[in-house]
């Protein structure tokens, strides 16, 4: 007699209840039991209990397996065999009609749940196929299909992607994966192409590049497959069990809306589904309903969102195949309709309110919850679901965005503005029971990056501080989440809301580890485990499941939220620290963990005082020099609000800038009334997006204002054509800026070895001496080879430019160029370089400005040297290959290898270097921007109150004492003047310098100014800003004279400079010490990397010039940097793509690459390639090659290309790029290594930086950089961090920004 | 009087054991049904020292991939259970990072904190020795370390205890709710 499984006495051995049920509630009764008890138990009953049917199926797999139950089915199914004993025999005739339409029913349930490895297993295939066989006809060919069909969709578990999703997800990807910026251009309308095409071959194969020509049939089984499981998630549960976390009501409510659902999807989609077909036609189409709680297939459940996003794709691209979208649109109920993308320009400015922007995320939070199928969680393996992976990321991509949003603003005011925005929008989301929304807002501002930022918390309102609470207080980790678990059950069925998913994977957890699957003493299923983890999993689909919110997508907030950079985290926790250095965490520290110190008057808003001192400092834009230290607030907001204006609110200058402008303009009224103000205001802000723009950073260029200070002790000089300005050798210190007319710079006239004198930075000591050997060979070596017609060689200088700047940067250096008057008439400002150098002393802000505007200057210099490597390749030079041969064959030869130097060489040789377009001009006349409207502004006040000529502006002032009365000293070109105080009434007074008889320092913080008729004296604060304000005072008095005096007093003022710099000087000079040990410039040879030491330092040494960043400081550029290690070949820059970072060599040699096929440098070049170069990313490239030509002028924080974060090679990073559409480059690594087409331009070794011309310069990288030793450790400084850093630190910015100046020209002169 | 309450969070890696070592210790006996949903689900009272404390523990099992919320998480918790799997590698190797966020979430160096090799009971995987353990219990300023086992029930209440007196002697007379560690 065999082993009947079924029909066995109920006994301890397999079915154990639950004390206190009666046995007739059912399951719920049951504590444990027997895989065949339950199977009998659930296949006796005359309604299938289709609720714990589909429980079951949750977690079956983890205490038996697929064949197990099929294996009992089918015996199940056959009944006991005929020699059975006789009441197992009579109790299967009684019921067999019952068990075996119940057993039918299981089968299907059953089969879609099976995956890959499933129907690999050979027995089990064939059983099922047996078993099928021996149905009769009328279900057999159904459940044969249904069989085929799962076996087609099958895959392994959790890796289905929701295609419908990959339009948020690529981006968010993609930002994660380049760590901090999506571009515009991933967003661009292709990127939803993959969505149609993933959404069209979501059948079949797993790729993602279907092909629109396919489509139709795609979409059509699609339907079929939809309408017979779309609703996904309503089992109909077993109300006592469910009843135990909701109300009846509740729950009838829910079964109405599944009966609803189920006759709207049988009657309106019609056919596809087994409906008709079915002998029991009631039970079996409430479990194609359940059914779809364990379906696999990928885009079955949530087809309203299917069609909104293909409504979208429609919308952006207008090629589409519209058959499509009808398809599926006519099975969908609600089809939230889009609006059409309003955004267009890239670069453009949008702004949007906090309303506009919790929708739009809840939209597309909504788009991935609703992808999320049951099997994605009971799979367990959540790493691997690709739904799951998406809503993590998205998560924390959302996150991250509510921190570098708050941490790019520089004062406390903006941050805490946007800090109320995001408050805003999560109190939206919470409305809308977007919980994940609210977490997610609420974790960024909980992350210490953003908590700590004492003085932007400070700034809150009381509402918004009120609005928080409640926020936190829902959201609160306390109790385990009481009060957000109690929220949740009030939600209506029919009201969406998208819970935070972490907790509930966190339940799951414990649901699933700490509940036995099996009963540990009897063995026996557990079947509250059963209970608990379907009644969790039920509460949470129930939540995004049978509703959707009502309103509709807004394209333009999609995009542009879409389009934001996103940092990484340890990124925003450096500039948090550079934002508000002092960590002063304690009184943050309240009950609820943020700074929600409700006092915003008193003590906070001094402290807001205080940083706005220091801040308005480092904030105060190019324009430098009329804000003293002393003078306060008003002045350093109003700097920050139009240099900050000025950056970002570049298009779009409509109402919505303006209001920005407004909103902080009345910041900088009083702290006081700005918060009053505020507070009515910040539901109403719009938070704008600035995606596009580049980052604030020191300015590059001068205004007139700047310009009229700087040409403060200038002497203007008319020269006729032909005339020589400078010469060749002769030392130069002064800056010239031309008026009228140009000059012609005469570049490489002549060289013969006595240039080896006039060579880079003098030759420090022995050390260095070997170097600058090799350097001199390189340099006559390129020399000989140049071997050009003197006149036919060089640039202009225009209206408006300068020269001579090369000379300011270093002390003595004699020329190397002749400069010739090249027009009728030539005006120029020969501007004073000992005053300019007195002037930068104190203004920082403007020294930054005004080195940055020449590292520009030798920037597009060394850019237009490289194009025209290009551009001359096939002119090649015959003559300069043989003698470079002679030249460069030792110096060159080691890592150069194959690569052709000679070519290079041969190129230069050609004439046509003279071609080199020389454009800045439109960078010095630029509109005034509305700081220097500003400043102008007190200037004229100024002006009137003195009765000055419109030629004055203020260069300084000081709070100063004089006959006892308090007021301020101004400083201007012409004139000292004091305005004061007495009882009340102003008392101005002015002193023409060229009525000054001597000005002197008496006492410590005195200084004294003689007229004809008396001594004058002014009490300083300081002995600072006493030596500040009579070196400049004593320097423009000095020029009045322009006299022998001036000698005299020269020698007076190096006295004083000495002491002055004496502090300063100290540490620069240890610098260039141990930095004789380091590499002198990017020559050829290498030097040994200095030991034990953690950073390297500034690397190019220039041992004569001063102000260059010292060791500490250039440690503050490194910091938090990481060596990065490459290996030999790889490459690190590749030509033509835009890198939003800065290299630093720690270790080994890189080659400087040029290529010599045209590059992107030229973009109409550009765009060409990249349609030629790039064919298997067509759609990318067209995409890119618009939004280049938009952005070209405009932006340089716009290409934040990828970058390996993680040691990946640079041929990853290349596919990156191109396959998320920043592309810069079209030129493949392959061309770039090619031998033949390219040059090493040069070597780059320890100490050394690149990508300085990026940094400078939009656009992408002129040359590449190749691992040219074995291995090579190089940091690599984020472009925007440094941006920030330097923007908020003047005195380190003039100092960084003198130094690439420095190494820009060392690197243009090395190349000619 | 009411009694003092300590939050604590235990933080590892995924698949560490970090729920199961929090069940043995909140369950103390082995339950065959455990629903964590509830507000007591992570709460215990213990009696350390003579003194009676509530202890709630905040579990981030599940979360691991939420890195955006970790230092929500870890904010208000006045002590830190860091949990490894001595058969893997990586979530030993994980470890570090995790104490610079709380440190840096806290803002302060000495947080109250114990260190667990978890799953000590599968001795013949294992790839973290002790002296490993130990020698990381070093560096993170001579932590509290111990080499756990929920399965065999080996060490977890000390884990607890020791976070409780570690907490205790930071901030003796804390407010009975609403404590916090002063830095």
């Amino acid at each position: 007699m065999t082993d009947y499984p079924f029909y066995k006495p109920d006994d301890e051995t397999n079915i154990i209840y639950n004390i206190n049920i009666n046995k007739k509630e059912g399951f719920s009764a049951i504590k444990s039991c027997s895989l065949a008890k339950l199977i009998e138990k659930l296949t006796s009953t005359k309604q299938l209990h289709t609720y714990f049917s589909s429980a079951f199926f949750l977690t079956y797999r983890d205490f038996t397996t697929p064949l197990e139950i099929i294996n009992l089915l089918i015996s199940r199914y056959t009944g006991p065999p005929p020699d059975s004993s006789k009441d197992s025999l009579r109790l299967f005739e009684i019921e067999v009609d019952i068990v075996q339409a119940n057993v039918l029913s299981i089968f299907r349930t059953l089969i879609g749940t099976l995956i890959q490895v499933d129907f690999d297993t050979p027995k089990l295939s064939s059983s099922i196929i047996e078993f099928f066989n021996s149905l009769p006809e009328s279900v057999k060919n159904e459940l044969f299909l249904e069989f085929f069909k799962a076996k087609k969709m099958a895959r392994p578990p959790g890796s289905i992607p929701k295609p419908v999703n990959s339009n948020i997800i690529s981006s968010a990807a993609s930002t994660m994966r380049f760590s901090y910026s999506v571009s515009p251009k991933t967003q661009s309308p292709n990127s939803t192409n993959n969505v149609l095409s993933g959404l069209l071959s979501n059948n079949g194969s797993n790729t993602m590049n279907g092909i629109n020509g396919t489509s139709n049939n795609n979409v059509n089984s699609n339907n079929n497959n939809n309408n017979g499981t779309t609703n996904i998630s309503s089992p109909n549960f077993d109300p006592s069990r469910s009843s135990m976390k909701m109300g009846k009501g509740i729950m009838k409510l829910l079964q109405s809306n599944i009966a609803n659902f189920n006759n709207q999807q049988n009657g309106g989609g019609g056919g596809g589904s087994n409906n008709g077909t079915s002998p029991q036609s009631s039970p079996s189409s409430t479990l194609s309903s359940t059914n779809s709680l364990f379906n696999q297939q990928p885009s079955l459940s949530m087809l309203n969102d299917d069609g909104s996003v293909q409504n979208n794709n429609n919308n952006n691209n207008n090629n589409n195949n519209n058959n499509n979208v009808n398809e599926i649109s006519t099975i969908n109920v609600q089809l939230p309709p889009s609006t059409p993308p309003i955004n267009g320009i890239p670069g453009e400015k949008t702004a949007f309110l906090p309303e506009a922007i919790a929708k739009e995320l809840t939209i597309m939070e909504w788009e991935l919850i609703t992808a999320l199928s049951v099997s994605d969680i009971t799979s367990k393996e959540w790493n691997k679901s690709v739904n799951i992976q998406n809503l993590t990321t998205w998560f924390n991509r959302i996150s991250s965005w509510v921190s570098t949003k708050i941490i790019s603003k520089e004062t406390p005011e903006e941050r805490a503005i946007i800090i109320e925005a995001f408050i805003n929008i999560a109190n939206f989301a919470k409305e809308l029971k977007n919980y994940n929304c609210v977490m997610e807002i609420l974790g960024s501002l909980h992350g210490s990056s953003i908590s700590r930022l004492k003085s932007s918390w400070a700034l809150l309102s009381q509402k918004t501080n009120d609005m928080f609470q409640i926020l936190n207080n829902l959201m609160t980790t306390d109790g385990n989440f009481k009060n957000y678990r109690k929220i949740l059950t009030t939600v209506l069925p029919n009201e969406p809301c998208i819970p935070y998913l972490g907790l509930f994977l966190t339940d799951y957890t414990y649901l699933d580890e700490s509940n036995p699957s099996l009963s540990t003493d009897s063995n026996l299923i557990n079947i509250d485990r059963i209970f608990l983890i379907s009644t969790r999993v039920q509460e949470f689909f129930q939540l995004f499941t049978n509703c959707n919110y009502t309103f509709i997508s807004n394209m333009s907030v999609r995009d542009a939220i879409l389009g934001e950079k996103v940092w990484d985290e340890n990124e925003i926790f450096r500039l948090s620290k550079i934002r508000e250095e002092t960590s002063s965490l304690q009184s943050l520290k309240e009950s609820n963990g943020i700074g929600n110190s409700n006092s915003t008057s008193g003590g906070s808003s001094s402290s807001l005082v205080n940083k706005d001192g220091s801040g308005g400092g480092g904030g105060s834009g190019g324009g430098g020099s009329v804000n003293s230290k002393g003078d306060g607030k008003g002045d350093g907001k109003d700097n920050r609000d139009g240099r900050g204006d000025g950056n970002s609110n570049c298009g779009n200058g409509s109402g919505i800038s303006s209001k920005d402008k407004d909103l902080l303009l009345s910041s900088s009224s009083s702290a006081a009334s700005h918060t009053v103000r505020r507070k009515n205001f910040v539901t109403k802000y719009r938070m704008s997006f600035t995606g596009n723009d580049p980052l604030p950073s020191v300015s590059s260029t001068l205004s007139e204002r700047e310009w009229k200070i700087l040409t403060t002790n200038s002497k203007t000089i008319i020269y006729p054509r032909g005339k020589t300005v400078l010469s060749v050798g002769e030392t130069n210190t002064n800056i010239y800026r031309v008026i009228s007319g140009r000059v012609k710079v005469e570049t490489l006239k002549s060289f013969n070895s006595s240039d080896a004198d006039l060579g880079a930075g003098g030759g420090g000591g022995g050390d260095n001496r070997g170097e600058d050997n090799s350097l001199m060979a390189i340099k006559a070596r390129n020399r000989l080879s140049l071997n050009l017609p003197a006149q036919d060689d060089g640039y202009y200088v225009e209206e408006g430019e300068i020269f001579g700047q090369e000379s300011f940067l270093y002390t003595d250096r004699p020329m190397l160029s002749n400069i010739i008057v090249d027009s009728g008439e030539c005006e120029l400002m020969e501007i004073e370089k000992s005053f300019v150098l007195q002037l930068f002393a104190s203004e920082h802000q403007l020294s930054a400005t005004f080195y940055k505007f020449i590292g520009v200057i030798q920037a597009q210099l060394l850019k237009s040297i490289y194009i025209n490597f290009t551009s001359n390749y096939g002119n090649g030079g015959s003559g300069g290959s043989g003698s470079n041969g002679n030249g460069g064959g030792s110096s060159n030869g080691a890592g150069g290898g194959g690569l052709s130097s000679s070519v290079s060489i041969g190129n230069l040789n050609s004439p046509n270097i003279n071609r080199i377009d020389f454009k800045r001009r439109s960078t010095i006349f630029e509109t005034p921007s509305s700081l220097d409207i500003l400043r102008d502004g007190n200037d004229s006040s100024f002006r009137t109150k003195f009765g000055l000529s419109q030629d004055e502006v203020i260069i300084k002032r000081y709070q100063c004492k004089h006959n006892n009365m308090n007021g301020t000293l101004y400083i201007t070109k012409h004139n000292l003047c004091f305005e004061g105080k007495f009882l009340g009434i102003n008392k101005n007074k002015t002193i023409p310098f060229d009525r000054t008889d001597k000005i002197l320092t008496v006492d410590k913080n005195i200084m004294t100014v003689t007229t004809k008729e008396k001594v004058k004296k002014f009490t300083f604060k300081s002995h600072d800003d006493l030596n500040e304000g009579y070196g400049i005072s004593v320097q423009i008095w000095a020029n009045h004279l322009n006299i022998n005096v001036k000698q005299q007093l020269q020698l007076q003022q190096q006295q004083l400079q000495q002491q002055q710099q004496q502090p300063s000087q100290q540490p620069s000079q240890q610098q260039s010490q141990s930095s004789q040990l380091q590499q002198s410039v990017s020559a050829s040879s290498t030097t040994p990397p200095v030991p034990n030491s953690p950073k390297v330092g500034r690397g190019e040494s220039f041992s004569n010039i001063k102000d260059l960043p010292s060791k500490d400081e250039w440690n503050q550029i490194l910091k938090g940097t990481k060596p990065l290690t490459f290996k030999k070949g790889e490459i690190l820059i590749c030509e033509g793509v835009e890198y939003q970072k800065m290299f630093q060599i720690v270790k080994g040699e890189c080659s400087v690459v040029k290529s010599l096929l045209p590059t992107p440098l030229d973009q109409n070049i550009f765009n060409n390639i990249n349609n030629n170069n790039n064919n298997n990313n067509n759609n990318n490239n067209n995409n890119n090659n618009n939004n280049n030509n938009n952005n070209n002028n405009n932006n340089n924080g716009n290409n934040n290309n990828s970058i390996f974060k993680n040691n990946s090679s640079i041929s990853n990073t290349n596919s990156n790029t191109s396959i998320d559409g920043g592309v810069g480059g079209g030129l493949s690594p392959q061309t770039l290594v090619d031998p033949k087409n390219s040059v090493i331009v040069s070597k780059l070794t320890h100490g050394s930086i690149f990508g300085e011309m990026s940094f400078l310069l939009p656009g992408g990288s002129a040359t590449s950089l190749v691992v040219s030793s074995d291995e090579v450790e190089v940091y690599i400084i984020e472009s925007y961090f440094l941006h920030i850093l330097l923007k908020s630190k003047p005195y380190l910015a003039s100092k960084f920004y003198k130094y690439l100046a420095c190494v820009l020209e060392t690197r243009v002169r090395n190349l000619t | 009087m009411p009694l003092r309450e300590f939050k604590i969070v235990v933080l590892g890696s995924g698949g560490v054991g970090k729920s199961a070592l929090t069940v043995q210790f909140v369950q103390g006996i082995f339950v065959e049904k455990y629903d964590p949903t509830i507000e007591d689900s992570y709460r215990k009272q213990v009696e350390v020292d003579s003194n009676q404390c509530m202890l709630e523990i905040l579990d981030t099992a599940g979360t691991e991939q939420f890195t955006a919320m970790r230092d929500l998480y870890m904010k208000n918790g006045q002590g830190f259970v860091l949990v490894y799997s001595i058969i893997s590698n990586s979530t030993f190797n994980e470890l570090p990072d995790l104490r610079e966020q709380i440190l840096r979430v806290k803002d302060c160096e000495d947080v109250p904190m114990v260190l667990v090799g978890n799953k000590c009971d599968l001795h013949d995987q294992r790839v973290i020795s002790t002296e490993q353990g130990e020698e990381l219990a070093r560096k993170f300023g001579d932590c509290y370390f111990l080499e756990a086992s929920a399965k065999n029930k080996v060490n977890v209440e000390q884990i607890f205890y020791n976070l409780i007196r570690q907490i205790n002697r930071k901030n003796p007379v804390g407010p009975p709710s609403k404590a916090k560690s002063k830095c």
